[in-house]
């Protein structure tokens, strides 16, 4: 390294990153090895845990297929209808991509309890599904109704991919296809379809990441209809965590890693490979472009499948408490009333709160040590191209890995149950991606500015500091949407490191840290039974990252390349 | 024959008009204009890339004015050649094959065939990506030609080569042309290009035909100024200067003798170019070039008299 302020200014990231990646995952292995008995203490069991999980465990065989479902199906189903809605949007132009985008930008909680809000039986629209027969089983208990969850979650990602990869076809070769005979359904199977392949592969394999590591709508889902049914890997190492058995559920969270791994290598090799799928030239295939009705049509559905579980949240938080549940169900308010969202407010205060902090905080965190680690990595090739992988890497393992051994650590640190947890922990889930994002961001950044400032006589700290920081305000504004948008829906490290409420009775202290995504379980749970004041906690928990959406729209266009 | 009648094109704020326009078989036929003189948009509306808002597009007879891209028995270069980058050379010249339902021995047939004529007989087995720009150029031509189509359309097709495989593919695609006896419409904005190609020029700027001719009879006898300009150096001179009355006068370098004659200007800037040396000189406050052999030897800041070959000077 010729300048060691460069390296200097990637280290806090850096140190950071490798101190709480590397560790847990590698203490994490070393766990499964083990077994905690009653009285606490760590015994030796080899490969114990692995074989109970395949040999033994009663839930074993369950746990295994739902995974597999969850896992196939999500994928399956998003990037099947992604193709025909990205064809959608490049016929009708890609201003429609903002609102399909809206489910990424939804919190996971929030999204899955609006969908089992919808389609409960009981209450919610599934009763008129059930009784005109559309469906036969009850939706809150099918593991069908995850897959729809993650699909719906998963889809925006998947329609982003494909159209960018649409879009990359040069005009000309469009083109070259009708001068030979090919347009319409016939060139879509022997040009798009082929170069817009390893798009699709990508979409596919990150659509299969969510549906592996789903973890919210089982949470949602468990809080309905009980434990042992919609379990995947991920809850099921969830729940052995919070049961306290630290060895199994670190074998559980090592099978996922393993699988999870492969899943990321075939990512990072989808992402950098030109090779394209050849598929025949139909000659019998017609070459009538299809109608724009057809591809209306499928935009149309495609805001319908978006807006509908948001839609009944809505009305459904505007219900006079006596409203929600009779039979049959009422579509619409017979008045708007606001008591659900004081109640949501009144209850939901110190959950809140805390999540406002600890979004801010670690948005803030985030920006800035990804601005510098991301800058040093892209303009002056630190790290190399492992660094850059490593990243990828971390953004496709799922938190889950983290929260046996980093419980540890935060016990030992004497700060569970604190902010403190929270702000050590968080960054972990925000600032690969954050890296990520402004590493592709200083692609066409001139480097030259800073060689500008420098041939001015500053340092590379105050150039960094007045020159690039301050060009770089629309990249950054990304990366603190997506750091802002994880912190805010984060489930699994809440979960795993906080047990109480934020205490208002000595605010300062800031102890007591859960969020407000484990109010909105428990407020699911039938036995709280406050199903209008989650529907408005949902409301209020959507508001300020799509707001946030709104204000860095522009920038979040350009990287999109819809404007 | 293809034939342009009464063909109206408008887009934001620019309109092509082409009032009538022949384009002869057999001939090299070079479309020369300025960028955003409507150049390509012609080539796009004779390739039915566009569909004009008026008029007819007619080849050999039959009105191809509405008829897809594929329907019209024209082939087309693309300025950045457009091969399939998931096909092989093979299937990349046999797709407009395969899509018109030949027989597959006779798809093979034709595309070794033409193979052969445009030497890339030995990487029909490669990717595109595996090819030297030439190469791709080579195949995107073998594309256009397979379907022996009536017309061949070639844009800018020389631009994205450097300067020395430039002057290699000029010719080759006159030999090329000349060989097949084929109608070729090459649209470029390099004059010295379209010159050295052209049988036929067709000057095109702002929306309009200026002139269509071959090239010698253009540059000796152009019909506008902008024509005058464009090809070749040129001066333009008051006439007053000269002694030939009012308006404007304008003459080429290679017409301008220096040394003696009735008029005098002070040399401002010599250039040594090889076979000849070009003055630029101060003509009564109008600056002009003049040529003069390699030998000569005026200097900066010399005040010299020349004459000027009134019988090939131009009135504007």
């Amino acid at each position: 390294m010729r300048d060691k302020q460069i390296l200097f200014l990637a280290l806090p990231a850096l140190i950071y990153l490798f101190a709480l990646t590397v560790y847990p995952i590698a203490d994490n292995a070393l766990l499964s090895l083990y077994e905690r008995t009653y009285e606490g203490a760590f015994k030796w069991v080899g490969l114990g845990n692995y074989l109970w999980l395949f040999q033994k465990d009663p839930y074993g065989p369950l746990i295994i297929g739902n995974t597999i479902l969850y896992s196939v199906a999500t994928p399956a189903i998003s990037v099947a209808l992604a193709v025909p809605i990205a064809l959608a949007l490049r016929r009708l132009g890609g201003r429609w991509l903002l609102p399909l985008m809206v489910p990424a930008f939804i919190p996971p909680v929030t999204a899955a309890m609006a969908w089992y809000l919808m389609l409960n039986p009981l209450y919610g629209l599934g009763y008129y599904l059930m009784k005109a027969g559309l469906m036969g089983t009850n939706p809150i208990s099918s593991v069908w109704t995850v897959v729809l969850v993650d699909v719906w979650r998963s889809l925006p990602t998947a329609v982003l991919v494909i159209y960018s990869g649409l879009r990359a076809i040069p005009k000309a070769v469009e083109e070259a296809a009708l001068a030979d005979g090919l347009a319409g359904p016939r060139k879509f199977i022997a040009v798009d379809l082929p170069l817009a392949s390893p798009q699709i592969l990508t979409a596919f394999i990150l659509t299969a990441l969510t549906g592996f590591f789903t973890f919210d709508p089982i949470y949602i889902g468990t809080a309905q209809v009980g434990p042992r049914i919609l379990d995947n890997l991920a809850y099921y190492s969830y729940e052995a965590f919070s049961a306290g058995e630290f060895g199994y559920s670190a074998a559980l969270i090592v099978v996922m890693t393993a699988i999870g791994t492969g899943l990321s290598l075939a990512y990072m090799k989808a992402f950098s490979a030109r090779s394209f799928v050849k598929l025949p030239a139909p000659v019998w295939m017609p070459r009538r472009e299809a109608p724009k009705a057809l591809h209306y049509a499928v935009l149309a559905l495609d805001l319908a499948f978006v807006f509908l579980p948001l839609g009944w949240l809505l009305l459904m938080s505007l219900k006079p408490p006596g409203e929600i549940i009779q039979i049959p169900p009422s579509v619409l308010p017979s008045r708007l009333d606001l008591t659900n969202y004081v109640q949501a407010l009144g209850g939901g205060l110190p959950y809140f709160l805390m999540s406002i902090y600890i979004s801010a905080i670690n948005s803030a965190v985030t920006i800035l040590l990804a601005a510098m680690a991301a800058y040093q990595m892209r303009v002056h090739g630190l790290g190399g191209g492992k660094l850059v992988a490593y990243i990828l890497y971390l953004m496709s393992t799922p938190t889950l890995v983290y929260i046996v051994p980093l419980y540890l650590v935060v016990r030992g640190l004497n700060i569970l149950n604190t902010l403190w947890a929270l702000v050590l922990t968080y960054p972990i889930m925000t600032l690969p991606y954050g890296i990520w994002i402004l590493y592709n961001y200083y692609s066409s950044f001139d480097r030259r500015t800073e060689e500008a400032a420098l041939a001015d006589g500053m340092s590379r700290l105050k150039a960094f500091a007045k020159v690039v920081i301050p060009l770089s305000r629309s990249g950054m504004g990304v990366a603190g949407l997506y750091a802002f948008l994880f912190s805010w829906g984060a489930l699994i490290f809440p979960l795993a490191f906080t047990y109480t409420p934020y205490n208002l009775a000595d605010p300062l202290r800031f102890s007591g840290a859960q969020t407000f995504s484990i109010y909105i379980g428990e407020l699911m749970s039938p036995v709280a039974m406050s199903y209008g004041g989650v529907a408005a906690t949902g409301i209020l928990s959507a508001i300020p990252p799509l707001i946030y959406l709104t204000a860095v729209r522009r920038n979040l266009e350009k990287i999109w390349g819809a404007g | 024959m293809l034939i342009l009648k009464d063909v109206v094109k408008t887009f934001k704020g620019f309109t092509l008009r082409v009032d009538y326009l022949e384009i002869p078989d057999g001939r090299y036929v070079v479309v020369l204009g300025p960028s955003g003189s409507g150049k390509t948009t012609l080539l796009r509306l004779i390739a039915g890339l566009e569909r004009p808002d008026g008029g007819s597009v007619v080849l050999d007879g039959r009105d191809v004015t509405n008829l897809p891209v594929w329907e019209r028995d024209v082939g087309i270069v693309f300025q950045s050649y457009a091969l399939y980058p998931h096909l092989t050379v093979f299937d990349n010249i046999a797709m407009p094959l395969k899509n018109k339902r030949l027989p597959k021995p006779e798809i093979r047939r034709r595309v070794e065939e033409i193979a052969v004529v445009l030497n890339i007989a030995d990487q029909l087995h490669k990717y595109p990506h595996q090819l030297s720009g030439g190469q791709q150029q080579r195949v995107a031509i073998a594309r256009a030609l397979v379907k022996e189509p009536k017309v061949l359309l070639l844009d800018e097709p020389l631009s994205n080569l450097d300067a020395r495989l430039r002057l290699e593919v000029r010719g080759f695609l006159k030999e090329l042309q000349r060989r097949l006896h084929a109608t070729v419409l090459h649209v470029t904005h390099d004059q010295e290009e379209a010159m050295a190609l052209g049988d036929l020029l067709v000057v095109i700027n702002n929306g309009r035909i200026e002139q269509v001719g071959p090239p010698d009879e253009l540059y000796a006898r152009p019909k506008s100024l902008f024509v005058f300009q464009f090809l070749g150096l040129s001066n333009l001179v008051p006439a007053k200067l000269v002694g030939l009355g009012e308006g404007l006068v304008g003459f080429r370098p290679e017409d301008v003798a220096l040394g003696e004659g009735d008029h005098r200007a002070k040399v401002l800037r010599e250039e040594y170019l090889g076979p000849y040396k070009l003055y630029e000189l101060d003509f009564n406050g109008v600056r002009i070039k003049a040529r003069a052999p390699p030998t000569a030897a005026f200097r900066e800041g010399d005040v010299v008299q020349f004459s000027i070959d009134v019988k090939k000077a131009l009135r504007f």
